[in-house]
């Protein structure tokens, strides 16, 4: 696969390798490049997978646990009784319990019983199975009272195997109570992906805000600090240092069924984002696992997962080096380059912009510089402006979407002004637009935080054309609003940008 | 005659030895081109570039619609298939991977012509023309279009019907031969969801008055696939209006019934997609539907609109309605098809 690059452009991106690694302190050298190899299905094949399977339950078993609930939920002195003599049956009582839960023509106490039990079965050693009924309530069952009340159990289950497909509810839970109790059971697990969906919760000042805010306290007293700052050291490098529980063989062979669902295997897209949504809103520890994958034989596995840490952003810090190697990986490159500059290390400054020279592959160049717009390290500054004064030349007319990076990036390292009439131009005119507008945008916001002179009320005559809160543009509505913002900006983008 | 008879020997015989004999060994080998952008193909290929250009494969990246439905992008998943790289790179009938250059291009020529080897794939091989292509039967196949439409699971639907066996296929309807010539070519402009005259021949509509009840039947006969096909994106209502005096009247509507496939995260809203005429003898699924309803005193009309996002928005300001609260369904949909019940 490495066929791709060239003699050159393989030397010239090891060769920064070598520098990349330099100043590690481990006397480093130059960091070997690993072999393709079936990274994945060696990885299955020697973790060992949650137990959940519960046996089939006879009729009488069905009927007992039915008898045992009505007792539970009815029983007066024998109600304590009749919980204890359900807790002894273990196992056994799983599936009868979670389908008493879903028969929708009991009584709702009786089936919240029958999940409260399951709960208790969760908190045991051997609780998985009890574990993964209640996942599979907390997906699946149509009532959202029935989902909230599982996913709350779900906090409370000692087998941490469920958290990477509860994670897959953020995104789609409707119900804000149920989605509370995915979010407080997640951080309980030890995951905070749910953290910020929380916390708004817990601003909208009604009765379940009390709910979310008292999670909210649950969390910041048990890691010892403010719910801001744990949403801001989660989504940062510093996750890593956050007290939260290791991840069980169980979890990393879910993690790794997940990494499969990222392969050619999988045709439908969907799975493949549901997989990709779930291993990037997971911990740092997800970040280590993964960063072998980038080695995968398959290289929709190889894209996926550089997209997946792209996505962690700096949470996913530790694998700045494993993406810096894998930047010599031809199919893969343009991803990992993409990854590096969203992961943020300061390290992947010179493979990146070796990865932007003209003797490397377009497609290679154009994710390079982007990466350098997102890494936003001065560093870049002058590799990226001179490609984006070498790009005006009109025999480079083909390479405009280079250029549209690099203005973008100019932006980013702010240093905009220069590119920012040919921006005004591309977003009224040229075929990326959308993105044109978005890097005005940028600029005129980064020159107004900087106090520069008149960019507050450009931006403020940018923002009034905004689209309003919840409407979606239709395209005559997105070109006039283009124009207008054009128009506007024009008037007085030689005295925003004068010296 | 006989000069003429010569010129064409003399052509036949030039052609030959251009065309037929290989090159010395030790000619000096012309550098292959590097294929990096569908604008190299535009010189030789004026007429497809400009059906490709004007096609919605080629809006792919750009269209609004698709900016606001993917969030500008920000939803990844998008991109595989609306910047894809070339369907040969990960082989036909598989998965496309996303593009990170080029994406304004969208769905373009190399995407689909782009070999692994840097060479072009065609319909014909032609050694003599600077792209070279190369026949590959792959280009006609309909797993060539799966990678990428059967993630809306249309090829699917098509699977399911027994013109899977018996034809037409993808091509057939959506890329035909020129003016029905096959020595023209097909048409690259991929007509779809956007060409009314297509929406309007795979779908009827009728309504008739039983007793107090309006009864309104649509049915699918195109029986290709699905109606409309596609998850989220594309929906098709019914409307229904006292009948006024100008029938071009804006204004007016109720909702009756939403035709669609609800996006994975609208866990809450049933498919109501109508499913392909000739699936039933496989899935058992009825291309035909009866909507009844009451309405007051007098003659009604019934329409069905078409309608590329799901959604209705006031054009003037892109602000959404509820679609039962819509009363103008032109504001953000096309007519197709009107019927009048007395």
């Amino acid at each position: 696969m490495r066929a791709g690059l060239n003699p050159g452009q393989l030397g010239g991106l090891l060769g920064l390798l070598f520098l990349a690694s330099c100043g590690r302190g481990d006397n480093s050298t130059e960091p070997a490049i690993p072999s393709l190899a079936g990274v994945v299905a060696e990885r299955l094949a020697n973790l060992t997978a949650a137990d959940t399977e519960a046996p089939v339950p006879t009729t009488e078993r069905m009927e007992l646990t039915q008898e045992l609930l009505q007792t539970r939920v009815h029983g007066g002195e024998f109600r304590d009784l009749a919980f204890k003599d359900l807790a002894t049956l273990g196992k056994a009582a799983v599936l009868p319990l979670a389908q008493w839960a879903r028969d929708g023509s009991l009584d709702n106490a009786l089936r919240q019983a029958a999940v409260e039990l399951l709960g208790v079965l969760a908190q045991e050693p051997s609780g998985a199975a009890a574990s993964e009924r209640l996942l599979d309530l907390t997906t699946t069952a149509t009532e959202p009272w029935l989902r909230a009340h599982a996913a709350w159990r779900l906090g409370t289950s000692h087998s941490d195997h469920v958290l990477p497909r509860l994670v897959l509810r953020l995104n789609y839970e409707s119900d804000p109570e149920a989605f509370l109790w995915v979010a407080s059971s997640l951080a309980r697990g030890g995951c905070l992906a749910g953290l910020g969906g929380l916390m708004d919760l817990a601003s909208r000042g009604d009765e379940r805000a009390t709910r979310a805010q008292a999670e909210i306290t649950w969390i910041e007293e048990q890691l010892a600090d403010s719910a801001a700052k744990l949403l801001q050291r989660w989504s940062s490098s510093e996750a890593s240092a956050l007290p939260l529980a290791a991840p069980s063989e169980a979890q990393l062979s879910e993690i790794w069924s997940l990494v499969q669902d990222l392969s050619g295997d999988t045709f439908a897209l969907r799975p493949v984002d549901d997989a990709r949504y779930i291993l990037s809103h997971l911990g740092p520890w997800c970040a280590r696992e993964l960063a072998a994958a980038l080695w995968d034989t398959d290289p929709y596995v190889r894209l996926h997962v550089a997209q997946v840490l792209e996505r962690m952003g700096p949470r996913a810090r530790e694998t700045e080096m494993a993406l810096v190697v894998a930047l010599t990986e031809v199919q893969v490159a343009p991803a990992v380059a993409e990854a590096l500059g969203s992961v943020g290390s300061p390290r992947s400054l010179k493979p990146l912009l070796a990865a932007s020279q003209a003797d490397q592959p377009h497609e290679l160049r154009v994710a390079a510089v982007r990466g350098l717009g997102d890494l936003g390290l001065p560093g870049a500054l002058d590799t990226i402006q001179e490609l984006f004064r070498e790009l005006k030349d009109p025999s480079q007319e083909h390479l405009q979407d280079l250029r549209l990076a690099s203005a973008k990036a100019l932006v980013q390292l702010g240093s905009g002004d220069e590119a920012s009439t040919w921006l005004l131009q591309q977003m009224e005119h040229g075929p990326g637009n959308s993105d044109a507008e978005q890097a005005i945008g940028l600029w005129l916001t980064k020159g107004t935080a900087g106090g520069r002179l008149g960019f507050e009320a450009a931006l403020r005559h940018w923002q009034a054309q905004s689209d309003p809160p919840g409407s979606i543009p239709s395209a005559e509505r997105a070109r006039s609003r283009r124009t207008a913002r054009g128009q506007q900006l024009s008037q007085v983008l030689d005295s925003l940008i004068a010296p | 005659m006989k000069k003429l008879l010569g010129l064409l020997v003399l052509g036949c015989a030039a052609w030959f030895m251009t065309e037929l004999v290989p090159p010395e060994p030790n000619a000096t080998p012309t550098t292959p081109v590097k294929w990096t952008s569908s604008q190299q193909c535009k010189e030789c290929h004026q007429e497809v570039f400009a059906e490709w250009e004007d096609s919605w494969h080629a809006k792919s990246w750009i269209d609004e619609d698709v900016i606001a439905q993917s969030d500008n992008f920000s939803n990844k998943v998008c991109i595989d298939c609306h910047a894809p790289r070339g369907v040969f790179e990960t082989g036909v009938g598989n998965r496309v991977l996303p593009r990170s250059s080029r994406r304004a291009e969208g769905v373009d020529c190399l995407a689909c012509h782009l070999l692994p080897n840097g060479g072009v794939a065609g319909t014909i091989s032609m050694p003599s023309a600077p792209c070279k292509p190369e026949a590959i039967l792959d280009l006609s196949r309909v797993a060539f279009c799966a990678g990428c439409h059967d993630q809306h699971k249309t090829v699917t639907q098509w699977r399911e019907t027994p013109m899977a066996d018996t034809g037409p296929d993808c091509l057939d309807c959506h890329m035909p031969f020129r003016n029905g010539d096959p020595n023209r070519g097909r048409h690259h402009g991929m007509a779809g969801g956007h060409d009314l005259n297509l929406v309007q021949s795979a779908v009827t509509l009728e309504a008739e008055r039983e007793g107090d009840q309006i009864l309104v039947t649509v049915e699918n006969v195109m029986g290709a696939h699905s109606f409309p096909t596609d998850e989220r994106s594309r929906a098709a209502d019914i409307f229904w209006r006292p009948v006024t005096a100008d029938p071009d009247a804006r204004g007016g509507w109720t909702h009756l019934h939403r035709i669609r496939d609800p996006y994975r995260t609208e866990v809450d809203i049933p498919s109501t997609l109508l499913h392909a005429l000739a699936s039933q003898d496989k899935t058992g699924d009825s291309p035909r539907r009866t909507i009844g309803f009451a309405p007051p005193q007098g003659a009604i009309e019934v329409a069905l609109f078409y309608k590329l996002a799901p959604y209705y928005r006031d054009p003037s300001d892109g602000r959404v309605w509820k679609t039962e609260e819509v009363t103008d369904p032109l504001m953000d949909s096309s007519l197709v098809h009107r019927v009048v019940v007395p």
